[in-house]
């Protein structure tokens, strides 16, 4: 089953693609980093609960973005931007960056 | 015909940018290494603005506005780096050259629209990418002598190895 995710905030949102989940906020649930850096995503795997925030940052001079595989979400980051995805259900993500396909990340939700 | 035209390219643009393997790169000050270096990102994107008016395929379209956004920030970080190193970009032979080579396979690319542009933009990508980015990691990050310099040529690498392997990806899906 796909997780079920939306963005929590972000100025650069692209697009969020997921139907009938509602945008609540707030709620328990940890954040967790991952650092944007040397065209690299750090820790580019990482394991959290429903829930759970994963917050990006990004500290590369260029434009990155976060894109789900599966187009539940696709954030855009700027040079020292941070965009956050709650995770709402369990699964694996599997997500690149658009720009630099080669950066590729996964999270799997339990 | 088409394979004879690219093979002379890449052979003038590999000379401009190998030559300095052999024996010049030794001459080579930090000032023309950023000028190469320059020279180098700004071709790209030239090339990637007038692909933008000729391309036909999305995935095309979105590499060139990928080599756009990225040429356009490392080129802005490097001059943001001269101007703080008090160094001006020396212009030189190899950076002539780059832009002479340039300038022949612009005048091919406009001859050229829908799916034929885009193979021939796409293969250009990977041969460029390769080009430079040999002539990065062998000679110009070698060449540097100011540190900072280096680095940002070292983080230039990196993001054009991408564009290399992102471009192969491209001309492999447009050859499907």
């Amino acid at each position: 089953m796909r997780p079920r995710a939306y963005v929590a905030s972000g100025l650069a949102l692209a697009s969020v693609v997921l139907a009938g989940v509602a945008l609540a906020g707030g709620g328990a649930g940890g954040v967790i980093r991952v650092t944007v850096g040397d065209l690299t995503f750090s820790p580019a795997s990482i394991t959290a609960k429903p829930g759970d925030t994963i917050e990006w940052v990004n500290g590369d001079f260029i434009d990155h973005t976060a894109t789900d595989e599966a187009a539940h979400f696709d954030i855009v980051m700027a040079p020292g931007e941070t965009q956050r995805v709650k995770l709402q259900e369990p699964g694996i993500i599997t997500y690149i960056c658009r720009y630099h396909p080669n950066m590729t990340g996964r999270i799997e939700v339990k | 015909m088409k394979l004879i035209k690219a093979a002379a390219f890449f052979t003038v643009a590999a000379s401009a940018l190998l030559a300095i393997n052999a024996g010049a790169a030794d001459k080579l000050n930090d000032a023309q290494i950023a000028h190469i270096a320059y020279t180098a990102g700004d071709i790209d994107v030239k090339a990637a603005e007038f692909a933008l008016t000729r391309a036909h395929s999305p995935a095309v379209k979105s590499f060139a506005q990928d080599m756009v956004r990225d040429h356009k920030a490392v080129n802005d970080k490097a001059l943001a780096l001269v101007k703080k190193l008090n160094v001006t970009p020396e212009d030189n032979d190899t950076s002539k050259a780059l832009v002479k080579s340039a300038e022949t396979k612009r005048a091919e690319l406009e001859k050229l629209s829908g799916a034929a542009f885009d193979q021939a933009y796409a293969e250009n990508e990977v041969n460029y990418h390769k080009t430079v980015n040999g002539a990065l990691d062998k000679t110009l990050i070698p060449s540097a002598s100011n540190g900072e310099l280096k680095s940002l040529l070292e983080t230039g690498l990196k993001i054009f190895k991408g564009h290399e392997q992102h471009a192969e990806h491209v001309l492999k899906e447009l050859q499907k």
